[in-house]
């Protein structure tokens, strides 16, 4: 699953910890993958010492890795080619496990989208080859302001790698619809709207995962349609 | 505003006062990071003083000296944090970092400011 960010208004870092530990208290094992250079990053909102989170900022060759109990395991790096399969498996065979690829413009192409390394990066984390069914996929994209045409060009992108799967557009506004000025051609789209709250991110500087309804419902929202995917097998790609 | 090219220049000039190569380095980055933080910040390189302003009271100055340079988070009460080395410069962009997030949660999201009578 990918989680893409577009724009300042939503921090990549805080919403990535939030959605993680929201499918991890629904018993779903996550591999979080940040890719991003700009702070903070997901070693803040996990409490890391300073010299841990932000020894990759001082030294770009560094990584962040590690584990949040048993149902979490992260790598936050600059580029997705950074990216390492860690050496022991996670999870064990049996848990239900979710890969959730965190990025914002940053990670993309120039015209705004989806390069292909960083498209299929979730696959080399999936235990196991030839996965049957394959394994399916998700988008969710918070599109700040002025997210337009290039943030549209993202979600056709994704679809290309990707055809018939679900894309979630989280927009601020009453009923998941657009202020003025943000969304742009996401005005239009007939897929999955996500309403975010004004009060969304008002806590940005403790350092812990953020909690709260808004990340529970969204969690099970898109584990309800996987679930209903994987029923109906209507999904495609590589596992 | 300046673009960001502008802005980290503009951040970096004071630098040179230091000596330490790697103290340098150390002051460079520090504004680099603080500049990234937002294309919002605003930079000011006052005579012996680097100030970052930025939206909800965010105000992080740094003061070059020759040896070192000195970190001072936050307007009414600030912190100051010494740095010679790494462990310094870790402290003073983490607190930073803490301040900008803060300052951005309370402009995005002000208190209630509660019934007058």
């Amino acid at each position: 699953m990918h989680l893409a960010v577009w724009g300042e208004d939503y921090c990549r870092a805080y919403l990535a910890t939030g959605l993680a530990a929201a499918f991890a208290a629904q018993r779903v094992k996550v591999t979080l993958l940040e890719i991003g250079k700009s702070l903070p990053n997901i070693g803040y909102y996990f409490a890391l010492a300073p010299s841990g989170y932000l020894g990759p900022v001082v030294d770009g060759r560094m990584a962040l890795g590690g584990n949040i109990g048993r149902s979490i395991q992260y790598q936050s790096v600059g580029s997705f080619r950074k990216l390492k399969v860690p050496v022991d498996p996670f999870p064990p065979p049996r848990d239900p496990h979710l890969i959730l690829n965190v990025f914002d413009a940053y990670s993309l192409s120039e015209d705004g989208s989806i390069p292909p390394g960083l498209a299929g990066q979730p696959d080399r984390f999936l235990r196991g080859k030839n996965v049957d069914p394959p394994a399916p996929r998700g988008l969710i994209l918070f599109a700040g302001e002025r997210a337009g045409t290039r943030g549209a060009k993202l979600v056709h992108s994704f679809l290309a790698f990707h055809p018939e799967s679900p894309v979630f557009i989280a927009l601020r506004g009453a009923a998941g619809g657009a202020r003025p000025g943000e969304g742009g051609e996401f005005a239009a789209y007939q897929g999955e709207r996500v309403t975010v709250p004004e009060n969304l991110q008002q806590d940005l500087s403790r350092r812990m995962p953020p909690e709260g309804v808004f990340f529970t419902d969204l969690a099970s929202r898109f584990l309800r349609v996987l679930g209903s995917m994987k029923k109906r097998k209507i999904f495609h790609g590589t596992g | 505003m300046e673009p960001v090219d502008g802005r980290t220049r503009t951040a970096l000039k004071n630098g040179a006062r230091i000596l330490p190569p790697e103290v340098r380095d150390l002051y460079r980055r520090l504004c680099i990071q603080l500049v990234a933080l937002s294309r919002s910040i605003k930079v000011e390189a006052a005579p012996f003083e680097t100030r970052f302003q930025g939206p909800g009271n965010m105000y992080v100055s740094i003061s070059p000296y020759r040896e070192k340079f000195l970190v001072s988070v936050g307007r009414e009460t600030p912190c100051q944090i010494r740095v010679s080395s790494r462990e310094g410069f870790f402290r003073a962009l983490d607190m930073s970092l803490e301040h900008y997030l803060s300052a951005r949660s309370k402009y995005l999201h002000p208190p209630d400011r509660g019934i007058k009578f």
